[in-house]
């Protein structure tokens, strides 16, 4: 048996490497033309974490971070509530298809996004601390009610300096800033 | 109906001024009665006329103003007619601790008459170690001693700008480092001429009692320190908000804007979420701000801020700023440059 050359075990280390730094998932609707998207209302997320606010936190950063882009019009979240409010959405985190298409005509919104805050806070491993936050984004197109993109991103944890040095790691707000960064250059890239 | 549209502002300069009892905005109890009186001391020392507080009180239960911390059109027009009073000056405590001493301070001379609108606002913090000095000569250890510089700053920017020796508001020290962590500034957005502001109550998401009021206030003194904005009196914003019933619990829809800024007569609406307002130890904040159009109904504005008072500290706490209520004025200043409105200091 051949032993295997080192380029191989070079590669095979980098795909283990790219696995262990988990860069979340991404789907496009390649049939969409997201150029024609220009408002968007971002709804309330599912929070599976521990820390009570960390929904509306995240949602918070999200929704700025787009609006910052220039990119896209994010509604105001008080608009946003009226809206379900008024379309009579049972459940705002997750609506189905035909909510998704009354809630775009009450807000006029070309597009919702929904979210799942998966983690939010403090991870320990052994004596180490860190922090970490895990999201998922869908959008949903208000004209069919179909889901066009979806993404997902987990930043922060422990890593090596906060095993080495200890200190708890980034803030949690810088983490969930990241973790937006990412998952706006999975939108738009 | 709000002063929105009034050209020139009335300016209350020589005549006397009534001063509500102190609204508390600090999350605690507060000596109100010790603090209105030292205060009232402290503004007659430096030559403001201040007329009797049981006067002003008589009036105050024969009108049935509850609050104390603004002035609506129907107070302003009845003190100036009752009182002859020119002015309402309104105290707002945010925060008070007596060991160590810590105490901030706003404050702001409303014009009375049929068209009650901010003639002057200022604020002042100060912690007792805020500045322990060499030897920790420069400690205070007696909240009297902090309570009579605090207000004597307040009273001293009062008067100088009723000799027309100081602009109407004082813009805070900001600097880069409390800077918004996130800004939008739509194209709509124009600096064509001063523009009138209604400032909604912001909704407060922290366990902190009053941080939403206490945010919305700075941001109030600082949209005022631009010169760019006519910002309506908070107490004519919440008395059109009681009388047409109209609650935001989950922040301001574009609906709630529109019939704001109809009813004020204001052509913007700044309203905003303080998530995050930590007064012990180092202090922090965080808060998101929009502003909203009534002609266009959409967001012109918006800025999202974190800050800590030690940011961008390194030696020696040089640059601590030691309260929440000064954080938030500083990141309230550095938010609204984002807006294009750099404040003159």
């Amino acid at each position: 048996m051949n032993a295997p050359r080192p380029g191989t075990m070079l590669g095979a280390a980098l795909a283990l490497w790219g696995c262990a730094s988990a860069p979340g998932h991404k789907f496009h609707d390649k049939r969409m033309d997201f150029s024609s998207i220009k408002t968007v209302a971002v709804l309330p997320f599912i929070n599976l974490s521990r820390d009570n606010q960390a929904a509306e936190r995240v949602r918070d950063v999200f929704a700025n971070f787009l609006l910052a882009t220039g990119s896209i019009y994010v509604l105001p979240q008080g608009e946003v509530a009226r809206g379900i409010s008024r379309a009579g959405v049972a459940n705002a985190a997750a609506p189905s298809k035909e909510e998704a298409v009354a809630l775009g005509k009450a807000l006029a919104a070309d597009a919702l996004i929904t979210g799942t805050v998966r983690e939010y806070g403090e991870v320990r491993s052994g004596t180490a601390v860190g922090s970490a936050v895990s999201l998922s984004l869908e959008m949903f197109e208000t004209t069919t009610g179909a889901v066009v993109w979806s993404a997902s991103s987990t930043k922060g944890g422990i890593g090596f300096a906060e095993r080495l040095f200890g200190g708890g790691g980034a803030p949690m707000n810088v983490i969930t800033e990241d973790a937006c960064r990412d998952l706006l250059n999975k939108l738009f890239h | 109906m709000a002063s929105a549209c009034a050209g020139a502002r009335p300016v209350p300069r020589r005549g006397p001024i009534g001063v509500l009892p102190p609204a508390n905005l600090s999350g605690a109890a507060i000596p109100t009665r010790e603090l209105r009186e030292t205060w009232e001391k402290v503004l007659r020392q430096r030559g403001v006329q201040v007329i009797d507080p049981a006067a002003l009180d008589a009036f105050m239960a024969r009108h049935r103003v509850r609050s104390t911390a603004g002035v609506d059109a129907e107070v302003a027009r009845a003190s100036a007619a009752e009182l002859g009073i020119e002015g309402i000056l309104v105290t707002a405590v945010e925060l008070y601790r007596n060991q160590p001493p810590a105490l901030a301070m706003t404050a702001r001379l409303v014009s009375t008459g049929p068209d009650p609108a901010i003639a002057w606002i200022d604020g002042e913090s100060r912690t007792g170690d805020e500045s322990p000095g060499l030897f920790e000569l420069g400690l205070i250890t007696d909240v009297h001693e902090l309570q009579a510089r605090v207000m004597g700053t307040l009273a001293d920017s009062l008067r100088a700008f009723r000799d027309g020796a100081a602009p109407r508001a004082r813009a805070c020290g900001g600097g880069g480092r409390f800077a918004p962590r996130t800004a939008f500034r739509s194209r709509l957005l124009t600096r064509a001429a001063a523009r009138s502001v209604a400032v909604l109550p912001f909704a407060d998401e922290t366990r902190r009692r009053g941080a939403g009021e206490v945010v919305a206030l700075e941001m109030l003194r600082q949209l005022e320190a631009t010169g760019h904005f006519r910002v309506v009196e908070p107490g004519v914003v919440r008395d059109e908000l009681l009388r047409y019933r109209i609650v935001m619990d989950n922040g301001v829809s574009l609906d709630g804007a529109r019939v704001v800024a109809e009813l004020l007569r204001t052509d913007l609406v700044l309203a905003g979420v303080v998530r995050d307002f930590e007064e012990v130890g180092v202090p922090r904040a965080a808060f998101t701000v929009m502003l909203l159009d009534r002609a266009s109904s959409e967001v012109l504005w918006m800025a999202s801020a974190q800050s800590q008072g030690d940011d961008g500290v390194f030696f020696f706490d040089a640059g601590l700023v030691a309260t929440a209520p000064a954080l938030s004025c500083r990141m309230a200043r550095s938010a609204l440059e984002t807006l294009g409105a750099t404040a003159a200091r």
